[in-house]
């Protein structure tokens, strides 16, 4: 197990390096450069402007400037903020936390409602439950996060005074956001166990499993679940990356500081550290969780850990 | 002070957590909201019923003395001098004092009060101000207000370090500021700067503790802003909020406000909303008490819905609208600008798309700036017969397709908008106008710093404007030549004439004088037909009808010297 995560660790190298690459790249692209758009309004001589690239390093060519950050990147330093002049790692970090949080409940509910009712269609289905669970899931595939949230706010925000409109403070504030960004997955993870435990149930296995005298309980959890949740949590590994980019929307509609919003604003400010440290941070982030994932699926499914040979 | 967008949020000057907004779940709402969650997918009709919020009414936060703002951006600093954003002025007017009040009175005219100076004279050709200073004031630091703090003020703002991005346009060709005595000072300028007389009083050129300044430095000062104001900065929460406190020893308001006095709000809170359905779902919840620039849809609704009230406050400055850049084919030809402006009905617009949310507007700058001419409003009165007939002079010639063309080249344009500023939907309108007389157009849309410098290289035929000043010299952002590479004259326009008009009028101190001469301009560049104006700007407020006390400012923007919450 070690093994294969060193593995997976090594190759996540050349990943991220691509990340950084793709994303230094990108910004340059946009017309305007940055130190221009810093001194915008202020009447700057093109010497100011040019005295501000100076200082920026802005003036090297992009290869140097890529040199220089990687070096600094080795050194666990991200750069500094061209707007605020702060450490990039402490602003991403002092965003980070809230944007997990919210991203970390959706994911909690998508599992809570998402996997039982899954269970339950899979089991039984065509049954009521079954039924109930499918036009969840549907409507809930079908509606945009963004609409729901839109929607959620109107009925228990503004019409029944339930829960805060926008804001951060405390557990009510987090119900509406994490509900709207979740119930799109949860309808996702529905469909996706129910459909894997119906063909699960049909395979020959759980013929045996029964003829050797299993309970129907016994089938299903020890049997025929563990086999169709493995898919099913690769799956949510690959979600992560949309989850949060769902949490930028979401983070606007309900007023929530947090790093998906934050990376919009640096982006429209030309601030290329940070836009650099966040894409950065954020596809660490996805790598370390689709490595926990793999794990995961590696505990619960031994065949895989044999498949791989890093 | 231009309406940007741009800027990244300053550092978190405090961690302390968020003010008390209300907040309203107990254990056994959160079990109906549970049961209410799965209930509601399949209630469409529940929905709409639930969609409409006309006629309906919202409940009233009842009297306090906390009153929460809900603004659309993050200020870029809270540094007035520094600031490019009037977000940061609206936030910094509560924390800081101008020598010199400027302020609309009840007959629609509008008047200079004093502030931190009590009386002030301008030298007859303009390049020196004189001011005698009031003794009794403190800073919030706790340190005493003189002649020294208006010095270290404006020399903060000329200083490159502090990268001004407003104010040190606006104070113009400043030479020095002399200190007489400890209550007299003199602030000379290289040459007549008639605007200063106007321009000192916004908030840019609040005045700032010498001690903050030199002890957090030219940027830092961004997140500890200490003045004299009504309220005492108290902590910024980045993407969250901005809290101010009361300052219990102010007394140096300007008589317009009513009698000297602390202000009446305990705390005054700038809630960060970038979304403008977020601010309003969250004054009807009485989060909010205030909430600036709502959608027109959503203004609407404030209209009609008892509890809530609506602001829409007339502002100096340039409308919204499009520069048209001169030197860009096809619109390099003059008649292809006029058919453009002959082509857009701006009433029909605020009232079917903005849904009569704001005011329609017909010319360069708005009506309460000063050196408004408003015989040239009809310049333009829209005419598609007229725009039709200029285009065929012009030699664009209708075609099967619907858009003109001229050797076999269509009649196109190029409209790149700036994004998130209320611009999408009012464009799609030109869009139609023009189609209807047969231009046809491409548009896309940036965010405000990259448009901005797509804008200085001219890739466009219609770019996107509007702009809060309090002076006509404004125009010497606007549309002078110097302008053209990284200012703001999108239009990229060059007329020796307008460049050394503006320069003269800016030597006349004589009021009537100077907005003669303003006129002549503004004729001009109506005649030029470098601009499509659409609608005013203006200050653009709903609030909780128990919000009383606002006094506007020229610029539409509100002072909560008196706010109360009754």
């Amino acid at each position: 197990m070690m093994r294969f995560a060193m593995g997976r660790l090594l190759i996540a190298i050349p990943v991220l390096l691509g990340v950084s690459i793709v994303a230094f790249l990108i910004i340059h692209l946009i017309p305007g450069n940055p130190a221009q758009a810093m001194l915008f309004g202020s009447n700057p001589t093109p010497t100011q402007i040019h005295d501000l690239e100076v200082r920026l390093g802005l003036d090297q060519p992009l290869y140097q400037q890529y040199g220089k950050y990687l070096v600094g990147l080795v050194h666990g330093d991200l750069g500094t903020s061209f707007v605020t002049g702060r450490g990039v790692f402490s602003e991403i970090v002092s965003r980070a936390p809230s944007t997990f949080v919210l991203s970390g409940s959706a994911m909690l509910i998508a599992i809570v409602v998402g996997v039982p009712l899954g269970i339950v269609g899979g089991v039984r289905p065509g049954s009521f439950w079954d039924r109930a669970g499918r036009v969840i899931s549907v409507s809930g595939v079908a509606i945009p996060y963004f609409w729901l949230a839109l929607l959620f706010v109107l009925i228990f925000a503004v019409r029944l005074r339930l829960v805060p409109a926008v804001g951060t403070q405390g557990f009510s504030s987090l119900i509406l956001p994490a509900v709207a960004l979740g119930w799109g997955y949860a309808a996702i993870l529905t469909r996706l166990v129910r459909s894997r435990l119906i063909e699960e149930y049909q395979d020959e296995y759980i013929k045996t499993a029964r003829a050797k005298g299993c309970g129907e309980t016994r089938v299903l959890l020890n049997h025929a679940l563990r086999n169709a949740v493995i898919p099913t949590i690769t799956m949510l590994g690959l979600q992560i990356g949309n989850i949060l980019t769902g949490a930028a929307a979401i983070e606007v509609i309900f007023g929530r500081p947090g790093l998906g919003s934050f990376l919009v604003q640096s982006i429209a400010a030309k601030n290329i550290p940070v836009v650099q440290g966040a894409v950065l941070f954020i596809g660490v982030a996805y790598v370390l969780i689709n490595l926990v994932v793999d794990m995961l699926v590696g505990v619960i499914d031994p065949r895989t850990r044999k498949q791989v040979t890093v | 002070m231009p309406g940007t967008t741009a800027g990244n949020p300053p550092e978190v000057v405090s961690s302390r957590p968020a003010p008390d907004l209300p907040s309203t779940l107990s254990r056994r709402r959160f079990l109906a909201v549970g049961g209410a969650t799965v209930g509601v997918l399949g209630a469409g009709a529940f929905l709409a019923a639930c969609g409409s919020g006309s006629g309906s009414s919202v409940a009233s936060s009842g009297p306090s003395d906390t009153l929460t703002v809900g603004v659309y951006q993050e200020p870029d600093t809270l540094d007035p001098g520094a600031s490019g954003l009037i977000l940061s002025s609206l936030i910094a007017s509560g924390i800081f004092d101008p020598l010199v009040w400027w302020l609309p009175t009840q007959d629609g005219g509008k008047q200079l009060y004093p502030g931190l100076a009590t009386s002030w004279q301008v030298a007859p050709d303009a390049t020196s101000y004189t001011f005698k200073l009031r003794q009794d004031v403190d800073f919030h630091d706790g340190t005493h207000f003189t002649a020294a703090a208006v010095k270290a003020t404006l020399d903060h703002i000329v200083d490159p370090a502090t990268k001004s991005r407003s104010a040190k346009g606006a104070l113009g060709p400043y030479q020095e500021t002399r200190i007489v005595d400890d209550y007299t000072v003199e602030v000379r300028f290289s040459q007549p700067n008639a605007a200063f007389l106007h321009e000192m009083t916004t908030t840019v050129f609040g005045i700032s503790s010498p001690a903050a300044l030199k002890q957090y430095g030219p940027i830092g000062f961004g997140s500890h802003p200490v003045g004299t104001g009504p309220f005492k900065f108290q902590e910024y929460v980045t993407q969250d909020h901005v809290s101010l406190v009361q300052n219990p020893g102010y007394k140096w308001g300007p008589s317009a406000f009513g009698p000297p006095g602390p202000a009446k709000l305990k705390n005054l809170n700038f809630k960060i909303l970038l979304d403008a359905t977020a601010r309003y779902n969250a004054l009807r919840t009485g989060q909010l008490q205030l909430a600036w620039n709502l959608n027109p849809s959503d203004i609407q609704s404030v209209r009609s819905t008892s509890g809530l009230t609506h602001y829409n406050v007339p502002s100096t400055g340039q409308p919204y609208g499009f520069p048209i850049n001169v030197k860009k084919g096809p619109t390099d030809d003059i008649r292809v600008r006029q058919a453009i402006n002959f082509a857009v009905d701006q009433d029909t617009l605020n009232k079917t798309v903005l849904q009569g949310a704001y005011e329609a507007a017909h010319n360069v700058i708005t009506p309460s700036t000063p050196g408004y001419d408003k015989a040239a409003d009809t310049m333009y009165a829209y005419d598609p017969v007229k725009a039709k007939s200029l285009l065929d002079q012009a030699g664009w010639v209708a075609a099967g397709s619907g858009t003109r063309a001229k050797g076999g080249q269509p009649l196109e344009l190029e409209i790149l908008i700036q994004s998130s500023n209320g611009f999408d939907l009012p464009t799609q309108y030109v869009v139609s106008q023009l189609k209807a007389v047969g231009i046809s157009a491409k548009t896309s849309s940036q965010p405000f710093l990259t448009a901005a410098a797509s804008y200085n290289e001219g890739v466009q035929n219609l770019s996107a404007i509007f702009y809060y000043d309090v002076d006509p010299y404004l125009l010497n952002n606007l549309v002078t030549s110097e302008q053209i590479p990284s200012g703001f004259n999108w239009a990229h326009y060059s007329d020796p004439s307008v460049d050394s008009g503006i320069a003269q009028a800016n030597t006349v101190v004589d009021d009537a004088a100077r907005t003669a001469r303003y006129q002549q301009i503004t004729r001009t560049l109506m005649e030029a037909a470098i601009f499509l104006p659409l609608w005013n700007v203006s200050g653009v407020f709903s609030a909780a009808s128990n919000l009383t006390g606002l006094h506007f400012g020229v610029t539409g923007y509100p002072f909560f010297h008196a706010a109360a919450l009754v």
